[in-house]
C-alpha cells in the first residue's frame, strides 16, 4: 500500500473539517475523491502533503509514518501535489518553472532529460517555454502545474481538481495524462468535480461529505450515490 | 445593448484578441466557449478596462466605453467575476458582500450617511437581501464566517453572489460553474436565470457546455481571438468548424 490515512482529524481554529477519515491508495492505483464543495477535500490532500498538521490520526506514505514530517521532505519522498487553482510562478517563463519543479534533480542533464521527456507529453509547454507562466491562458496553467509536479517523477500524485479552467480537449490531454501515469505505475490520488470524467478514469472513489467519508468503492456503485447527493 | 468592434489586444507577439467582433441583445444569456488560450478571459479583461485594448470599440447602451478605467466601468453597471477569485479573505462574508454595494454606489452612501437613520434601514435592508442570496445557495450558514475559511467552490458562489449584489445591467461571469458539485452548479444556473428574468443581460464564459446549453440564448465560440461561431446552442455540435478547432471526440463532453 502506498499510501494509509487512518481516523485523520483536522481542523481550523474552532472548526473541525475532518472527522476521522481513513483511506489508502494502492500501488499503481487510480483514486478518485469526490464530495460537495466544503467536505473537507482539499484539507485533507494539505493534511497529506503536510502543508497541515492534523490533531489526530496517521498518515503512513510508502510504510512510514509522515504527519509529524515537512512538506519538502515529503515531496523529496515522492509526494507530489498539485494545488487547485494553477499556482505557477507568473512572473517566471515555463521553462524556469519547469527548472523549479526539477530543482532536487542532482545535475543539468537529468534535469534537461526529464523536461524533455515532460514536454514531449505536453507539446504546449515546448511551444511556449520562453513565455511568462502569467501569460499563458488558464487552461495552459493549469497543465504547467501538472508538469511542473511530474519534473520529480513521483510515485504518488495528489492531483486537486485538475479539470478546472481547461477546454474539452485539454480535459483530454490530462486524464490521458492520468491514465498513462498510472501504466508507468506512479498512483494517482484526484479531487475533480468533474466527477463524470474522473469516474471513467479511477479504480476506486471515495465520497467526502462534512468531514467524514460516506461510501467507498469502485466508480459505478458511487456514480448513482453522488448524482442524489 | 453591449457589442465589440474589430476589439484587437497583442501580449509580447501573441494575439490574444484579433479583430473580434460580435454583439449582445438585451435581457439575454450569451456563452463564451472556446480552447484555452483562445482570448476569452482577455475579452472581459479589456471590457472591463483592466486591460487596454490596441485597437477597437467596446459599446455598452451606445456608448464606447473601450479605454475607460475599471471603476468607471463598474459605476455604468456592469460587474464581472474572476476565474482566480478576488475576495476580501480576512473580512466575514456579509462584509464581502456589504462591501460590494457600497462600492459601486457612492451616491447612496452619501445620502444615507447623513442621516444616520436611513442608513440604518438601508443596511438593514441591504443585509436581509445578501441573507436571501446565501440561502438561495446554501452558504446562509457562512454569513459570519471569514472569506478566507471557504473551500474554493464556496468563494467562488461568493464571488457570484457578489456581483449581484452591486446590481449591475450587465454581468460578465469567468467560469462560473467550474468546480462546482453538482446541487451547487444548478443552485449558481438557477440564480443566472433568474438575473435574466429580472431584466439584466449576462455574458459568461464556461467550460461545461451542458451548462452553456442549459442556460444561454446565445453561444460565441473564441478561436486564436476571434468568433469562429455565432449562434444558438444547439447548432454547435453540429458545427464542422467548431468540431474541428474546439470539441473533443467527446468522451469526456
Amino acid at each position: 500500500m502506498i499510501l494509509e490515512v487512518s481516523n485523520l482529524r483536522v481542523g481550523y481554529d474552532s472548526l473541525q473539517v475532518l472527522k476521522g477519515v481513513t483511506i489508502n491508495v494502492n500501488a499503481g492505483e487510480i483514486v478518485a475523491l469526490i464530495g460537495p464543495n466544503g467536505s473537507g477535500k482539499t484539507t485533507l490532500f494539505k493534511a497529506v502533503c503536510g502543508l497541515l498538521r492534523p490533531v489526530t490520526g496517521t498518515i503512513r506514505f510508502l510504510g512510514r509514518s509522515i504527519e509529524e514530517t515537512d512538506a519538502e521532505a515529503i515531496l523529496r519522498e515522492g509526494l507530489a501535489y498539485v494545488p487547485q487553482g494553477r499556482r505557477v510562478f507568473p512572473s517566471l517563463t515555463v521553462d524556469e518553472n519547469l527548472d523549479l519543479g526539477g530543482y532536487l534533480l542532482r545535475s543539468a542533464k537529468a534535469l534537461s532529460n526529464r523536461k524533455n521527456e515532460i514536454c514531449a507529453r505536453f507539446p504546449i509547454l515546448k511551444e511556449k517555454a520562453k513565455n511568462l507562466a502569467g501569460d499563458l491562458s488558464g487552461g495552459q496553467q493549469q497543465i504547467l502545474g501538472i508538469a511542473r509536479a511530474l519534473m520529480l517523477s513521483p510515485r504518488l500524485m495528489l492531483l486537486d481538481e485538475p479539470s478546472l479552467g481547461v477546454d474539452p480537449r485539454t480535459l483530454e490531454t490530462v486524464f490521458e495524462t492520468v491514465k498513462q501515469l498510472k501504466a508507468d505505475g506512479v498512483s494517482v490520488f484526484i479531487i475533480e468535480q468533474n466527477v463524470r470524467a474522473v469516474l471513467a478514469v479511477a479504480d476506486r472513489v471515495y465520497l467526502l461529505s462534512t468531514g467524514n467519508i460516506v461510501a467507498e468503492g469502485p466508480p459505478s456503485e458511487i456514480e448513482a450515490r453522488f448524482d442524489s447527493l | 445593448m453591449f457589442r465589440v468592434e474589430e476589439l484587437t489586444k497583442r501580449f509580447n507577439g501573441i494575439r490574444a484578441l484579433d479583430r473580434c467582433t460580435f454583439a449582445v441583445s438585451s435581457n439575454t444569456i450569451t456563452g463564451i466557449v472556446g480552447p484555452n488560450g483562445a482570448g476569452k478571459t482577455t475579452l472581459f479583461d479589456v471590457v472591463t478596462g483592466f486591460v487596454a485594448a490596441d485597437t477597437g470599440s467596446v459599446y455598452f447602451r451606445d456608448r464606447n466605453i473601450a479605454g475607460l478605467p475599471p471603476h468607471a466601468v463598474a459605476r455604468l453597471g456592469v460587474a464581472r467575476t474572476f476565474q482566480l477569485l478576488r475576495l476580501y479573505r480576512d473580512l466575514s462574508v456579509i462584509d464581502n458582500l456589504l462591501l460590494a454595494r457600497w462600492s459601486v454606489a457612492l451616491p447612496l452612501l452619501m445620502k444615507t450617511l447623513m442621516s444616520p437613520s436611513r442608513l440604518s434601514s438601508a443596511e438593514y435592508q441591504l443585509r436581509s437581501e445578501c441573507r436571501l442570496l446565501l440561502e438561495q445557495v446554501g452558504l446562509i450558514d457562512k454569513f459570519s464566517a471569514l472569506a478566507g475559511e471557504l473551500s474554493y467552490g464556496q468563494q467562488k458562489v461568493l464571488e457570484i453572489i457578489r456581483a449581484m449584489i452591486a446590481n449591475p445591467v450587465l454581468f460578465l461571469f469567468d467560469e462560473p460553474a467550474a468546480g462546482l458539485d453538482p446541487s451547487m452548479k444548478r443552485a449558481v444556473g438557477d440564480l443566472i436565470r433568474g438575473l435574466k428574468e429580472q431584466g439584466r443581460t449576462v455574458i459568461l464564459i464556461e467550460h461545461d457546455l451542458g451548462f452553456v446549453r442549459d442556460l444561454c440564448d446565445q453561444v460565441v465560440v473564441l478561436d486564436q481571438g476571434a468568433p469562429i461561431f455565432i449562434g444558438n446552442p444547439e447548432a454547435l455540435p453540429g458545427d464542422p468548424l467548431v468540431r474541428d478547432r474546439y470539441l473533443s471526440k467527446g468522451a469526456y463532453l
